[in-house]
């Protein structure tokens, strides 16, 4: 025996519960001694005045009037199958997330202390899955209640009843989702097997929806959300479903594997304080290693056009041709959501201009890659016998390129949601806006890394320090919404019964390109720029 | 396997895609002996480590700590690791680090012993302090206190001596051989000289391969990790 104690082969009986007991019991209290009251009231009450906010936005989207006739039948044939869709959805994300080994997130100690020590799995993990369950629930229960605030305003029906079924379905919805998590987690179900599960699910309530049914346990779980119209005694059966898959989810958890506890533990870790820094690029590099999305070894194809010209250009082409699968499915599906967005606004909802430009916005981060490892590795840049400025720009045509091809897609889901010969006119020159621009949002973003959190914007007046953090934060994806502003003129333009829709549609998207090719001019110069104010500051500084 | 055998290893072998962290291995270490575990950067110590604490799945055969599979309740109860990043709690003191944690492993809690395992490393005065301040090397003595501070029969430990000063060396290297000296298997994945040369066993890998398993001089530990 070595060490302090007596090694007893297995330590069972000796108390181990007791000191993990006591250990979380210690470290509760240490945190809340140390609870900045202040600080925590403050957070509650941005909180609450972002939760108003948004729900006062949202009630004026929802409306105050009866909802028709017509649109009551719509609901009631449709309703729970849609609500089971969006379920269907929440329940996928966590399965995919338990093939990762979450959504559990350890502490790192509690995976090297805790896990290693001779203590039932079971045990040790149960605590912190069923608080992570609690908070997760406790939160949709929130969104759910102001979703049915919100309906039933035009709904009739008991407002209560709307406000609390509502509240349970998404709680329950919420339940199922983070307990399927655990379960696969907890069984140790690979990637692949996880995605056929989670395409099932997916699938399901897609049949529902097409087939005017609600069949799939999370379609009858949506049937619940409906009952203050009609109670349907079918929806238990959902509830049933959904208590049973968060409780298998509990008692297996005890199976996660300590290898994927680990590997999360430190990726969850330094994700939260890359957000916490706002540092969009890191979180992005450790979303990709939280979900082992790894470059492939050899590229797609090892001819690059102009490589020998352009040797930056043949630098970003390379890197694109080695993204894995999961990769560019996702910029295509972005693209495709964009496309859709936009059929959306032709339609009249304007605002799906911001999920359009968002989506795109997202995928043109990952067409940046290039670019944001020159950023990543400013020492080597500084070697290159160019300006900064100017190697950055050089990789902005590979991002072009394939924010292009995600727009193309955008454009064939567009058309086939609208298939008329002014889908493809407009969605062509919005492919142009669309692309550039997204790439010029995210280009612009990476380029300026986060905020210094030392600069005069940071430490001076917290009004002003906040605006700016806000302007910085907002306008990069701000490019990207405008990327969609052809659409909205055409659709205007359109709606208002004026002859000259394409003339000025053409005109609109040059002015738009316009000004994305001032932003990429801007990122060539801006280092030089920024450098020369602030030898000017410096200048004023000393002045006597 | 052989009932004094602390660790037998039977085809054990790590891979990730198509990159091999460790090739199919066979090793058995004895109680009471202490090893030496040396290679290049990227050589599979680590990988070899981790997978005897439980911290790694095998990709291929098995490995059993005491008689145990590696990861099961018993083979936790009877080995102790020190990895080479030190992970502690932000919010405990160095003090509630033994506390808890001996006592999770079924040991005394920080008892009049682990106070003076606390002196013996230079600790007594950050005893109550929290290791979040702490330097690299004082963290990395509150990991080696933490791992001896519970009762073992195997100590794993990857490069213990990083960051540590020459108090803290002689201080680590002291506490490794009283656990030689108690009848525990120590493996050490390290390239310090004083710890290589005074074990009669040094285990050498290079790309994850097993190249060299005997006596080493600090000669063959210079051939193994160049």
């Amino acid at each position: 025996m070595s060490g302090q104690g007596r090694y007893r082969g297995c330590v069972r009986d000796t108390g181990s519960s007791a000191a993990l007991a006591d250990l979380r019991t210690a470290r509760k209290r240490v945190r809340s001694a140390n609870i900045d009251w202040i600080d925590a009231m403050y957070r509650a009450y941005v909180l609450t005045i972002v939760g108003v906010i948004a729900v006062v936005v949202a009630s004026g989207y929802v409306g105050d009037g009866d909802v028709s006739a017509h649109g009551l039948d719509q609901l009631r044939t449709h309703g729970a199958a849609v609500i089971g869709a969006f379920l269907a959805v929440m329940v996928s994300v966590g399965l995919r997330s338990g093939a990762r080994g979450g959504p559990l997130a350890l502490e790192a100690a509690d995976v090297r202390h805790v896990l290693l020590a001779p203590i039932d799995r079971g045990h040790a993990l149960r605590g912190a899955a069923f608080r992570q369950l609690r908070h997760t629930v406790l939160a949709a229960l929130a969104v759910g209640a102001v979703g049915g605030q919100l309906a039933a305003r035009r709904l009739p029906g008991n407002p209560v009843g709307w406000t609390v079924y509502t509240s349970l379905v998404v709680g329950l919805g919420a339940f199922a989702a983070v307990g399927a998590g655990y379960v696969i987690a907890g069984r140790r179900l690979s990637r692949r097997v996880t995605n056929v599960i989670a395409l099932a699910v997916l699938a399901w309530s897609a049949i529902d929806i097409a087939a005017s049914t609600a069949t799939s346990p999370l379609s009858l779980l949506g049937r619940l959300t409906l009952w203050p119209l009609d109670i349907d005694l079918l929806a238990i059966g959902g509830i049933i479903v959904a208590l049973a898959v968060g409780l298998l989810g509990l008692t297996l958890i005890a199976g996660l594997s300590i290898e994927a506890a680990e590997r999360r533990s430190t990726l969850i870790g330094r994700l939260a304080f890359a957000a916490t820094l706002q540092d969009l690029r890191t979180v992005l590099v450790l979303r990709r290693q939280l979900a082992q999305e790894h470059p492939r070894r050899k590229p797609r194809a090892r001819f690059v056009p102009g490589a020998r010209r352009w040797p930056i250009w043949e630098r970003g082409c390379r890197g694109v041709l080695r993204w894995p699968a999961v990769r560019i499915a996702r910029v295509l599906l972005l693209g495709a959501v964009g496309g859709a967005a936009c059929v959306g606004i032709a339609r009249g909802t304007t605002p799906l201009i911001i999920v359009a430009g968002l989506a795109l916005y997202i995928a043109a981060l990952d067409s940046i890659e290039p670019l944001a490892q020159e950023v990543d590795h400013p020492s080597r840049t500084g070697g290159f016998p160019l300006l900064r400025g100017a190697v950055h720009v050089r990789h902005i045509p590979i991002a072009c390129v394939v924010m292009t091809l995600a727009s193309l897609a955008g454009l064939a889901m567009a058309f086939a949601l609208r298939p008329q010969s002014s889908t493809l006119v407009i969605g062509g020159l919005t492919v142009l806006t669309a692309g550039v621009g997204s790439v010029a949002g995210a280009a612009i973003s990476t380029v300026a890394g986060p905020p210094d959190q030392l600069s005069s914007w940071a430490i001076g007046a917290p009004e002003i320090a906040g605006l700016h953090t806000i302007a910085r934060l907002l306008w990069p994806p701000a490019l990207a919404i405008a990327g969609f502003i052809p659409v909205v003129t055409a659709v205007h333009l359109t709606n208002a019964h004026r002859s000259s829709v394409l003339e000025t549609t053409i005109t609109t998207t040059a002015l738009v390109l316009l000004g994305e090719l001032g932003v990429i001019a801007w990122i060539h110069a801006r280092d030089s720029v920024l450098a020369n104010i602030r030898t000017s500051f410096d200048v004023l500084g000393k002045a006597p | 396997m052989k009932n004094r055998d602390a660790i037998h290893i039977e085809a054990l072998g790590k891979s990730y895609a198509d990159l091999d962290a460790l090739e199919p291995l066979d090793l058995s270490i004895a109680r009471g002996e202490s090893v030496a575990l040396v290679g290049h950067n990227g050589s599979g110590k680590s990988t070899l480590l981790r997978m005897l604490a439980g911290l790694l799945e095998p990709t291929s055969g098995k490995a059993r700590v005491m008689g145990h599979a590696a990861g099961s309740l018993e083979a936790r109860a009877a080995l102790s690791y020190i990895p080479d990043d030190p992970v502690l709690y932000d919010d405990l003191s160095v003090r509630e680090h033994v506390e808890y944690i001996s006592r999770l492993h079924g040991g005394p809690g920080c008892n009049d012993d682990a106070v003076a395992l606390i002196d013996q490393l230079g600790l007594t005065h950050r005893a109550d302090d929290l290791p979040t301040r702490f330097s690299r090397g004082l963290r990395q003595r509150t990991s080696v206190l933490v791992a001896f501070s519970r009762p073992f029969e195997v100590l794993l430990v990857d490069e213990p001596f990083v960051g540590l000063d020459a108090a803290g060396k002689a201080a680590v290297l002291d506490l490794f051989r009283g656990a030689t000296d108690r009848g525990a298997a120590v493996i050490v994945a390290t390239h310090e000289e004083r710890y290589v040369s005074g074990v009669e066993r040094c285990i050498a890998l290079r790309d994850g391969a097993l190249v060299h398993d005997g006596p080493a001089s600090p000669d063959d530990v210079i051939r193994f990790v160049s």
